[in-house]
């Protein structure tokens, strides 16, 4: 049998015709083929939530079939125990369609691909068995946020810190294809001295070189004032500052004390208050720091309140080396949230232990909505060589997908723009995803 | 190796029990918060009211409430979970059987001496399947006859019919695996048989380890996605398990085949699992295909489930898309177990030393993030 990508992004056998179909009271056009009957008892229980999520998801996008397993995790768990324990009430009233119950060949039917439709699985698999699903203690917390904001570092992180040297064009032709996939913040470039960062040294003519969309943001790093001049008069419309929660790594990164740099980006943030030009502000060694080891958590708590407090409309809580793991990450945001809200964060993990997708997880449990990732994993650590460093970003939306999250993000362009840039590096891919996704047969 | 040493951080955040020996399987603690388990569509405004909330509130003046919930989530999160997990180390068998490479018998046996000393107390030593499917296990017998001596460990070997037992039970095996698939296409591609076909068959070998007194291991396949089908309800999953359980399996092993499970999927198929097998019997055993094992692995833990497969230095490719890779490593999982807290007994550095030994072997890099970071790296920034 062919297994193919759907575009529902969520599985991977073969895509059906479109068709429409009632859900609830809406009519939706529906990707991927399943019986009539199937669908019918399983739609009308979830019709509610289904329609509550279609006003909030995109009305250009069709609603796939394959959104259905994207719902919220507490809906699906209890509408799989209700759906199984109703299955004997269903057959009472008359309702029940029993399509594959008689078959004990077919455990599964196999154009279905959303199992919790399925109303007859407890026959056919158990074979008449009695099937006792109880309520269990809901003991995982599925507060997640319904939509996550994906930030694209990879074209100033993740090039940054790439040996390659990439062209400016193709710089361009990367935040392009990025933009093309749904992604609405691409760091587009850094205006540091090139010499510390020859690999943006065309920060100028990159700024200027790409097409800017209505909703789509792209802002820049500027370590100071002349920086930011610079990259205003590039035409910059969101710049961002870095300082660090650990004092020796600021010594050691930027030459300077903790409150050196945050007088100096008071200055970045005035001029960009007089702008009216967005700031985003980032905490880099939330977790760990390369010279002095365990950071805690209020030295982070401090750094993002100052950063908060001068302006910054978003604080992005950098794990720097990527040694965090969730037992130091609740923590972490535990300080931090309890002096800046929790809708300006973000965190912004490194995957060199590969402990990110794991943190990233408890963040969202905590509350936070918006990830830092890079394309392709690009940009390795520069404090153990050959260790890899973002986490990426296809690994992190194959994440959120599955837990129903919305991003807006189509993983097969983001795919494309990852391949694109990986080729020029001449690299393999650092996204396990992609790797995978590109290697099934077609 | 306790990664928290020197640190001042107020002990009840981490949740390290000072002093404590006795080590609870299973650890749930209820917390008093608001039952969810209401029925569909009871507790839909909770779902989104912290999204709602988050965008409303003026949170320039905190309030109490919010202090107690942000504190309540953390508690739920990562303080819930259980204070021991065991670790069952796949490498030598699941790891090698996908390895292109095939190594010799004395470095086999050498990569499971060294396992040992870390302090893995199971750990997976071979398979007495047909060398005609699994070359790479072709010297099952021998290796057996090493490892069998070694004390104080579990040694599960694979029997996929009564044929193979009887050469495991010949060759000295304590304990068995039997493996069965959730999912009826990748039963017949991968055993040639019906998943009811295979559970018959390994009935008989349960009945045979059971006169013999030998411990059997149950392992299901497929539990979230297959490659021929696609997704597997969790009710077939839960169907399997409790037949193995049934049939005397004293843990059932569920395996995420594929690796393309995310939390989304899993949290369902271990919700209905659970609810027919006891949580302490369960292990989760979860590929890295898509780089999801380790989130999967946590939410796992929150459920209740202290019992991990991995596979040191990631060892074993994906048969199903060429150059993916398979086993989640069992650096990571020490790394990230290490960081909660949570005792596993292991000693990540002697881990770490075994898998280079094998890879140098293999010829390959290690799949292990963790040790790739942490060989490379200067020691000052693994304080951690």
């Amino acid at each position: 049998a062919e297994t193919r990508w759907c575009s529902c992004d969520l599985h991977f056998s073969g895509c059906g015709d479109p068709r429409d179909l009632f859900v609830g009271f809406k009519r939706a056009r529906v990707c991927c083929p399943i019986p009539r009957q199937a669908l019918g008892r399983g739609l009308r229980r979830i019709g509610f939530e289904f329609i509550h999520r279609s006003r909030m998801s995109s009305l250009e996008e069709p609603l796939g079939l394959g959104d259905l397993p994207k719902l919220s995790i507490n809906r699906l768990g209890r509408f799989c125990q209700s759906a199984c324990r109703s299955t004997a009430d269903d057959r009472s009233t008359g309702n029940y369609t029993p399509s594959n119950s008689g078959n004990n060949q077919t455990l599964f039917h196999s154009t279905s691909h959303s199992w919790h439709l399925q109303g007859q699985y407890t026959d056919s698999s158990c074979n008449g068995v009695d099937m006792e699903f109880r309520t269990l203690p809901q003991k995982v917390s599925w507060d997640l946020p319904r939509f996550v904001k994906v930030v694209e570092v990879g074209p100033r992180d993740g090039l940054q810190n790439e040996k390659n040297i990439v062209p400016t064009s193709v710089k361009i032709e990367l935040i392009h294809k990025l933009v093309a996939s749904g992604l609405s913040v691409v760091e587009a470039t850094s205006f540091v001295s090139p010499r510390w960062v020859p690999q943006l040294a065309d920060a100028k003519d990159v700024l200027e070189g790409i097409q800017h969309a209505p909703n789509v943001r792209f802002p820049v790093l500027t370590p100071n004032l002349r920086g930011f001049e610079a990259a205003v008069a590039a035409g910059a419309k969101e710049v961002a500052v870095f300082a660090s929660a650990s004092e020796s790594f600021s010594k050691s990164n930027i030459n300077c004390t903790i409150e050196e740099s945050l007088a100096r980006y008071r200055d970045v943030t005035s001029a960009a208050k007089k702008h009216g030009i967005r700031i985003r502000g980032y905490v880099s060694c939330v977790v760990g720091c390369p010279v002095e080891g365990a950071v805690h958590p209020s030295k982070v708590a401090y750094v993002a309140k100052e950063l908060y407090d001068m302006g910054c409309v978003e604080i992005s809580l950098g794990d720097t080396i990527g040694v965090g793991t969730p037992g130091r990450v609740v923590p972490m945001l535990e300080a931090v949230m309890a002096v800046v809200p929790a809708d300006k964060l973000a965190v912004h993990f490194h995957d060199t232990y590969g402990q990110a997708l794991a943190n990233i997880l408890v963040s969202l449990q905590m509350g936070i909505g918006v990830v830092d990732s890079s394309v392709s994993g690009l940009g390795g650590c520069p404090y153990a060589k050959g260790a890899t460093g973002n986490v990426a970003t296809e690994d992190v939306v194959y994440m959120l997908h599955g837990l129903g999250i919305e991003t807006n993000v189509d993983l097969g362009k983001l795919m494309d723009a990852g391949d694109y840039i990986c080729k020029h590096l001449d690299r393999p891919s650092g996204s396990k995803t992609a790797t995978a996704l590109c290697r099934l047969t077609a | 190796d306790n990664a928290i040493e020197g640190i001042q951080f107020e002990p009840h955040l981490l949740n390290i029990g000072v002093g404590e020996h006795a080590c609870r399987r299973r650890t749930y603690q209820r917390h008093p918060v608001s039952n969810r388990a209401t029925p569909v569509g009871g507790n839909r405004h909770v779902l989104y009211a912290s999204y709602l909330s988050q965008n409303q509130q003026n949170y320039r003046s905190f309030s109490a409430s919010s202090d107690q919930e942000r504190i309540e989530a953390a508690n739920r999160i990562i303080h819930g979970l259980p204070r021991c997990v065991k670790i069952v180390e796949v490498g030598p068998r699941d790891g090698l059987q996908n390895e292109k490479n095939t190594v010799p018998t004395p470095v086999k046996i050498e990569l499971i001496k060294r396992l040992v000393t870390s302090g893995l107390s199971v750990v997976e030593a071979t398979s007495f399947v047909s060398p005609k499917w699994v070359p790479q296990l072709a010297d099952a017998k021998d290796v057996m006859e090493v490892v069998r001596n070694i004390t104080g460990v579990s040694f599960p070997v694979l029997t996929p019919n009564l044929k193979g037992f009887e050469a495991a039970a010949a060759a000295g095996a304590k304990e068995v695996a039997i493996f069965a698939s959730a999912s009826e296409a990748f039963s017949k591609s991968n055993i040639n048989c019906s998943i009811k076909e295979s559970l018959v068959r390994y009935n008989d070998v349960a009945l045979a380890a059971q006169k013999r007194e030998i411990p059997v291991r149950g392992y299901v396949s497929c539990v979230v996605g297959c490659p021929v089908e696609g997704s597997v309800p969790p009710s077939n999953v839960a169907y399997v398990a409790k037949e193995l359980y049934d049939m005397g399996c004293y843990e059932v092993s569920l395996g995420d085949t594929i690796g393309v499970g995310t939390p989304g999927t899993v949290v369902p198929m271990l919700e209905a699992v659970m609810s027919v097998v006891p949580v302490e019997k369960l292990a989760v055993h979860f590929h890295d295909t898509y780089g999801q094992s380790l989130s999967n692995i946590l939410v796992s833990l929150q459920m209740g489930i202290s019992v991990v497969d991995s596979s040191v230095a990631g060892l074993g490719g994906c048969p199903y898309a060429q150059g993916a890779s398979g086993n989640v490593a069992t650096e990571d999982v020490v790394y990230m177990l290490n960081g909660l807290g949570i005792k596993t007994g292991v000693d990540l550095s002697k881990v770490i030393a075994a898998g280079e030994f094998i890879c140098k072997h293999l010829g390959r890099q290690s799949g292990s993030k963790a040790a790739t970071a942490l060989s490379k790296v200067t020691a000052s920034a693994s304080k951690l």
